[in-house]
This record gives structure tokens, C-alpha cells and sequence, in this order.
């Protein structure tokens, strides 16, 4: 094993070491929030970085996937995990449909599409009161079980940071592939990706259904996570927010959806100093503003950069990134 | 033999008519060039031919095939290739994976393939990079393969197209002025290049303005003018055709 992989494991292993030593229970359900906006940017890294797809609407999957699984459950009281795949099968098909305008349209065109997709799921579970107890909330979603007791906010962590691995893993296969080569085509010139023989709708059909798969599994873990729903958590903003996550970690980077997410998450926390509560939201905006004019490439390249210089790789001779 | 056929092939833009009525033929593997003035619809035709515009009316046909109305992807796949008049390449992309992308419809592996980084896919990974670096040596652009494609000269670029082009395997390829704002040196490269695609059993339809070019490469030339078929023969027949010389030059005032 090469100095790189040590020092990338060892940050891995203190990552994963922080609930052991952390005990407040606030910290680590953060620490459990910003694992599941991972999934959703590292979504959007494919989608956006890879492909060149925008979209502003991928609450709306965190919600279909959070009320679908929440439902599922409650209503034929099966297992959590029947319906976390229920979740991400209804946000596959409706992934597959949001592609559908992605055919013709680009750019900010396809950007408002995707903004009127949000509102409209924002909509419907809003006012779909029988279903989705409007706004009021869903109450009473079963947490995860283990031996029959409910999950800790620690096991949850350890839970969400595997689905998370799986997710890298995926996207990091499938990126390196000629499938990825194929997406970065379709982003550099759609037509001739066209003319090269590249079905281009095929691919983004595929794109759009992974991310939106990868939100809709955040969304229901995040139902049994919280056992409560309530719409705000899907308004448009969060959309924003999560295409935040992507470009302040790096969307043209394999870690850019985990680093942006986990960052993006943690920062306004951080921020919460005593006496001072009520500029946190400006002061993690400002460091968000701050951080994509100095790093606009994002953090993930610069964080590679570091490890590298620990390493003592190279960066001209050392293995190349996925550009 | 004609490898491909157009009949009465019209394309509407508004109320202008790009290509009116335009039927020829492309004889299998030769070097046939179109050309015309300037708004003729050489561009739509090709543009018509490999699928990025769908005709208003009429039919291709390609090796007895009706493809009228196929996705660019599939004409690719069946075997027609093309470049722009407006270099198109992916700038993101590495000289290399420029070639190597094109060579995605040879894939026989599928996602699960990919995602358990099967033996199928290694071996085809393999055998496409090859093939790639073997396009990329034809055209001279071998010691270029991990640079980006802006950081080609632009002759250089066309022939990266060229190579794009090639690694679909087509048997028919549409080069739209594939000469266009290159020096004499590349010129020179550009017009063996096209010589030895005929060798390699490709039949070629070559839009270009330099005549010199055409003179030196063609085995049959179709003159457009207006959107329609103005003449058709060897170079030495059109040359002298009074009409040709009209559509170029202007009428003679007596």
C-alpha cells in the first residue's frame, strides 16, 4: 500500500472514530445529517461534473424518497429496508422522467425545468393531506431496529457513512469506465458525443436516475432517522443548498459530493458560538461565498493536493485525477 | 456500387429552401467531393446525411438501407462517420480519450460489468485504448496523447477529428472542409491523409473550397448550387462545365 492510501485511511479512520469521542447527541445527529447530504451531492457530481446536467430540484427526490419510504412503512408496516428500496425504485422512475426534458433543453433552461419539478413535489406534499399529513408532518415513522430496539444516532452514523462508501464506490467504478468517458463527452459537446455514436440520452437517462436514486435514499433514511416529516425540509432553498454542497466540495471531483456535503453541513454548526446564534446562517453564507471565490475548483482537489504533498507524491508524475 | 443514395432530399429553414430536391449517389470506396459557393447546402447535406438534421422531405439511403430519420448515434453505428465545418471536440478531455470515447459503441459490457470491473471489461478497455493510440499514431498525434486538445495547434485539432471520426470504423465519412484555415504543411498531411482512407477502403464524401485539394484527391465530384444538383463528374468534366463556371464566377456580360 502506497503513503497516499495510509494517509487517506488514517483522515478516514479519525472521520469515523469522531461519535466515540464526541458524545453530544446534537453533534453526531449533524455529523448523521451531513452523511446523507454526501449522498445527494456526490449525486450531483455525477449529474452536473460528469454529465453537465444542471438541476436546482433534487429535494424534491430527498422528498419523494423520505415520504415514500415513510409511508410504505407505516402504512403496510414492513421492515425499514423495504422501504428505503421502494424509496429509491419511485425515484428511479421518476428520475428516468425528469431526463425526459434534459433531451431538448440545457443550461438554465433545463436548470427551470428542474426548479418547477421541486416546486411541484413541494407542492403536492403540501397539500396532499391524507397521504403526507400536509404541513403539519408525518408523526410516528419507525426508526431503523437492531435486535429490536431502536438504532443510536452513533449506529446510524456508522450505517449512513457505509451506504455512503457504496455510493463513492458506484460512482467512482462507473466514472472511470467508458461509461464516464461517455458522460464527460455529452458535457464537453453533446453533438458530437452524438456523431461519435454515443447514444447521449441514454446516458443522461442513466445520470438522472442514479442521482436521483441517491437522494431519494438519503430521503429515506432520513425519514427513520428523525421519525417526524415535515415539507420545509424539501423547499426549493434545500435544492440550492445541496448544488451548494457540490461545487463548494468540488464537482469535478470523485470526493467533492462527501467533502462538500460534510463541510457544507458542519460549517453554520460551527458557527453556532454562544451569544452570537443569530448570525450563524450569514456567517456560514459568507464562508460558502468565501470559499467558492478562493477555491473554485472546490475543496476536494486542494484537500488531494494536500495529501499528496504529505505523501510526497508529485503532482505532475502522480496518478491524475478524474477531470 | 453506390454506397449511399440521397433521393430528392430537401431541407426548409423558414422560407429558405437549403437543399431542394437534391438526389446523388456516394460510389463505394471512392473519394467523392461536393462543392459549390458559399450557402449552396453542402453543410445541410452532410448534416442531413449523418442525422443532426432531420429533412423536411425525401430519403437516405445507405448500403440499400432507408436511415431517413435515425439519431446521429445510429447512423454512427452503422457506419457513418463525420467532422464539423466548426471543429467540435472535447475540450475536457485528454487528445486520447477524445478517440477512445468514440470507440463506446464497440462495447459489448453493461453496468454490471462496470460495476464489478469484470474481465470483459478490462479486455475491452484494453483493446479500445489500443486501437485509439493506433488512430492517434495514423494521424501523428501519438506523443500528444495526454494533452488537452487546446494545447494542439490548429491543424492538429482537425486531424484529432479526423482520428474521433475514424475509431467508429466507418465505411463512409463525411469531412466537412477538412482543410479549412490550415497551413501548407498541414494541407499537404491533411490531402495524404485523405488519400489513404481510400486505400483503407473508406469511401470518402469531402466537402471542400480548394480546388487543388479536390483536383488532387477526387474520383467523382457533385457541384450544388442553390440547394440543387448543378453537375456531376470527374473533376475534369466540371471543370470545364460552362454552367459550373457561371455558379462560381458570375455570368459573362457580352
Amino acid at each position: 500500500m502506497n503513503r497516499k492510501s495510509v494517509i487517506m485511511l488514517v483522515i478516514l479512520a479519525a472521520f469515523l472514530a469522531i461519535p466515540l469521542v464526541d458524545s453530544n447527541q446534537y453533534h453526531i445527529y449533524m455529523l448523521d445529517r451531513a452523511l446523507l447530504n454526501a449522498m445527494i451531492a456526490s449525486g450531483l457530481v455525477a449529474l452536473t461534473g460528469l454529465a453537465g446536467q444542471m438541476s436546482l430540484g433534487h429535494a424534491a427526490f430527498y422528498g419523494i424518497g423520505a415520504y415514500a419510504s415513510a409511508i410504505v412503512t407505516k402504512t403496510f408496516g414492513v421492515p425499514v429496508i423495504v422501504g428505503v428500496i421502494s424509496a429509491a425504485v419511485l425515484c428511479l422512475v421518476i428520475g428516468m422522467l425528469l431526463s425526459i426534458p434534459s433531451f431538448k433543453l440545457s443550461g438554465f433552461y433545463l436548470s427551470l425545468v428542474t426548479i418547477s419539478f421541486g416546486n411541484i413535489v413541494w407542492t403536492v406534499i403540501v397539500n396532499w393531506y391524507s397521504l403526507t399529513g400536509g404541513s403539519l408532518g408525518l408523526l410516528g415513522i419507525q426508526p431503523i431496529r437492531i435486535a429490536g430496539r431502536a438504532i443510536t444516532r452513533t449506529e446510524f452514523f456508522y450505517l449512513a457513512a457505509a451506504v455512503l462508501a457504496l455510493i463513492y464506490f458506484v460512482t467512482t467504478r462507473m466514472a472511470r469506465s467508458y461509461i464516464g468517458r461517455g458522460l464527460r463527452a455529452v458535457r464537453d459537446d453533446e453533438m458530437a458525443a452524438e456523431t461519435a455514436g454515443i447514444d447521449t440520452k441514454r446516458l443522461k437517462l442513466l445520470v438522472f436516475s442514479l442521482s436521483a436514486i441517491y437522494a431519494g435514499i438519503a430521503g429515506a433514511l432520513y425519514a427513520h432517522l428523525s421519525t417526524f416529516l415535515s415539507p420545509e425540509s424539501f423547499v426549493q432553498a434545500e435544492s440550492a443548498n445541496f448544488v451548494a454542497m457540490s461545487v463548494v466540495g468540488g464537482i469535478r471531483h470523485m470526493l467533492g459530493g462527501t467533502i462538500g456535503g460534510l463541510a457544507v453541513t458542519m460549517i453554520p454548526e460551527m458557527l453556532r458560538v454562544k451569544g452570537w446564534e443569530i448570525y450563524y446562517l450569514m456567517g456560514s453564507s459568507l464562508a460558502i461565498l468565501v470559499l467558492v471565490i478562493m477555491l473554485p475548483n472546490g475543496l476536494a482537489p486542494s484537500f488531494e493536493k494536500f495529501i499528496d504533498r504529505l505523501a510526497g507524491i508529485d503532482r505532475k508524475s502522480g496518478k491524475r485525477q478524474v477531470k | 456500387m453506390a454506397i449511399l443514395k440521397t433521393e430528392n432530399l430537401t431541407r426548409r429553414f423558414g422560407g429558405l429552401v437549403a437543399v431542394n430536391n437534391l438526389s446523388f449517389e456516394i460510389p463505394e470506396g471512392k473519394i467523392t467531393g461536393l462543392i459549390g459557393p458559399n450557402g449552396s447546402g453542402k453543410s445541410t447535406t452532410i448534416n442531413l446525411i449523418s442525422g443532426v438534421l432531420p429533412a423536411s422531405s425525401g430519403n437516405v439511403e445507405y448500403m440499400g438501407k432507408r436511415i431517413t430519420g435515425y439519431a446521429p448515434h445510429m447512423v454512427a453505428r452503422m457506419g457513418i462517420s463525420r467532422t464539423y465545418q466548426q471543429i467540435r471536440l472535447f475540450e475536457k478531455m485528454t487528445v486520447l480519450e477524445n478517440v477512445y470515447v468514440a470507440r463506446n459503441l464497440m462495447y459489448k459490457s453493461n453496468l454490471a460489468d462496470v460495476l464489478i470491473g469484470s474481465k470483459r471489461l478490462s479486455s475491452e478497455d484494453k483493446a479500445n485504448e489500443k486501437k485509439a493510440m493506433e488512430l492517434l499514431e495514423l494521424v501523428g498525434l501519438a506523443d500528444k496523447a495526454d494533452e488537452l486538445p487546446k494545447n494542439l495547434p490548429y491543424g492538429y485539432r482537425r486531424f484529432l477529428e479526423i482520428a474521433r471520426a475514424l475509431a467508429t470504423e466507418p465505411k463512409l465519412l463525411l469531412l466537412d472542409e477538412p482543410a479549412a484555415g490550415m497551413n501548407r504543411d498541414e494541407f499537404m498531411e491533411v490531402m495524404d491523409l485523405v488519400r489513404r482512407l481510400r486505400a483503407m477502403d473508406i469511401s470518402v464524401l469531402l466537402v471542400e473550397h480548394t480546388m487543388e485539394f479536390v483536383e488532387a484527391v477526387v474520383d467523382h465530384v457533385v457541384v450544388l448550387n442553390f440547394g440543387q444538383k448543378l453537375a456531376e463528374g470527374t473533376f475534369a468534366q466540371i471543370e470545364k462545365d460552362p454552367q459550373v463556371i457561371e455558379a462560381y464566377l458570375g455570368k459573362e456580360e457580352l
